[in-house]
């Protein structure tokens, strides 16, 4: 167990990418949204929280090529790799939710500050009560961290040319099952069911996800040499 | 003796290439060993799986008694410093020092501080801004304070001047006096620690050449040289390792303890016998002609 702190606490020594980057990138979006909004008087609703998101995916994918090959010849056991790196990316996630929601309540609380900037309240996924809200941001940000640290892991076990197969049987894949939805006729379905799940029905799929993501990246680390 | 580390008959390909062939030696509790070989021998391979960073493709291997990979017994008691060692590129020096405790258990803060200053490494600048040379030393500092049962330096002084190689030296045995454990250094620079070492592993090709204590090993190898003829008749019959002729002159590295009465003879013959360095007899017995290799078996 202490190797896995140990793992928790390696990670965060690099503070600036873990905790800092996401705001200040977040930060920075947020910045143009309110001199936009500034500038007009209509109501604003952006997407620009979905760079934090997506930062959350971009150092899934860098962290496992940083500290893999460090952790691993400073003999970490690979289990102790995985369990401390996902701890890691649970406690950022858990903690990121619940600023965003804070500061969100904040927008609530000055009227959207001012100016009519929905920037951390956003239709659909902040409808819900402050658990489901909590939920579905975490939900989120962990699926796609462990979407960035699969695509890392399958980077370490296979390569670059690994890597890019994965892409092109995925990419494959999609272009069959689309050519099948257009060849039966069913974009009118297919498009109703998207269009009908439910917050919860969302996240639980996340949560599915995200658990194939886990296996996947387990699986390959526990084989993957540095 | 305790064996910290039992290969038997390890092996390593990758394709057709045999990195490592059919390999099997010990190493016992508290001694210095030295891995020596040409580059691409098979010394890193070697150690990596030692350390459970790559798989071995065959053969056994158990380090403190049981197999390292994923055991936290073997990995935990076990510091190996590489000259390739990547460390996360945020890191700066002290970011390096103060998580290493988290996986040395007998890390010794103050002697890495020390190790520090003698090195005059800048604890804040970060890991990728610092030269070669100084990459090594943190290696070192990390290598010597971790204390770890088994050590496992590799070629841990690339870039480093003569003053902090010799640093290097001083401390560990300093060090190894105090608190003895078992040190394994790969080098190719082998006249340097010659002195410091205990017990030598010669690998080429992925084969082990020598497996033989330092001691025996500096009394086992002569050179003769003399005229051709009779260095050729002094010689048949034993281990020759090396023949170089130059006009009508040889000269021969023997392998093997010359008795008395072979120093008589050679004195009759008007030869001349001398001592072959370590190093010496490394390059010869890895050395350009693979005819060389197979002799020494």
């Amino acid at each position: 167990m202490s190797r896995v702190t140990g793992i928790v606490k390696t990670h965060l020594t690099d503070r600036l990418s873990w905790l800092m980057l996401p705001w200040i990138i977040l930060g920075s979006s947020f910045a143009v949204n309110v001199i936009i909004g500034s500038l007009i008087d209509e109501e604003i609703k952006t997407g620009g929280l979905a760079s934090i998101f997506i930062y959350m995916m971009v150092i899934g994918i860098i962290s496992v090529g940083q500290t893999y090959p460090f952790l691993i010849s400073f003999g970490a056991r690979r289990k102790d790799y995985f369990l401390g790196t996902s701890a890691t990316i649970a406690l950022v996630s858990a903690a990121t939710s619940i600023a965003l929601l804070l500061v969100g309540y904040v927008e609530r609380a000055t009227d959207y500050w001012g100016i009519g900037l929905y920037f951390f309240n956003v239709p659909y996924l902040t409808d819900g009560s402050v658990l489901s809200q909590f939920w579905i941001f975490f939900m989120i940000m962990m699926n796609l961290f462990f979407c960035g640290f699969a695509i890392g892991a399958v980077y370490r076990k296979v390569g670059r040319n690994g890597l890019f197969g994965v892409f092109i049987v995925l990419a494959l894949a999609l272009t069959v099952a689309f050519y099948l939805i257009t060849y039966f006729d069913k974009w009118g379905p297919v498009l109703d069911w998207v269009l009908d799940i439910s917050l919860f029905e969302l996240s639980n799929g996340l949560l599915v996800l995200t658990l194939v993501y886990v296996a996947a990246s387990y699986g390959l680390l526990r084989k993957a040499t540095v | 003796m305790t064996k910290i580390v039992e290969v038997k008959d390890l092996s390593k390909h990758y394709g057709k290439v045999k990195a490592v062939d059919n390999v099997s030696f010990k190493l016992e509790e508290g001694k210095i060993y030295g891995l020596l070989g040409r580059n691409g021998a098979g010394k890193t391979t070697i150690m990596h799986m030692l350390t459970a960073q790559i798989f071995k493709t065959s053969g056994e291997l158990k380090v403190f008694g049981e197999e390292p990979y994923e055991n936290e017994n073997v990995l935990n008691r076990i510091c190996f410093i590489k000259e390739s060692q990547k460390y996360p590129e945020t890191f700066r020096v002290k970011d390096v020092l103060n998580v290493s405790p988290l996986f040395f258990p007998n890390w010794d803060k103050e002697f890495a501080m020390a190790l520090v200053e003698d090195f005059r490494l800048p604890l804040k600048r970060r890991m990728k801004k610092l030269s070669r040379g100084m990459l090594s030393a943190v290696g070192i500092v990390v290598g010597l304070a971790s204390r770890a049962p088994l050590t496992v330096f590799d070629e841990p002084y690339l870039g480093l001047d003569a003053v902090s190689r010799n640093l290097f030296y001083d401390r560990l045995l300093e060090d190894y006096g105090e608190h003895p454990r078992t040190i394994v250094l790969s080098t190719h620079l082998i006249d340097e620690v010659s002195q410091l070492l205990e017990h030598v592993l010669v690998i080429d090709g992925g084969k082990l050449l020598l497996d033989e204590e330092a001691e025996t090993l500096r009394g086992n190898a002569s050179n003769v040289v003399g005229a051709a003829a009779k260095v050729e008749s002094f010689v048949s019959g034993k281990k020759v390792i090396h023949r170089a002729p130059f006009g009508g002159l040889m000269s021969a590295t023997v392998l093997g303890q010359l008795s008395a009465q072979d120093r008589m003879s050679a004195v009759e013959l008007g030869l001349e016998i001398g001592p072959v360095s370590l190093q010496q007899m490394v390059v010869h017995m890895a050395g350009g002609n693979g005819k060389s290799g197979e002799a020494a078996q």
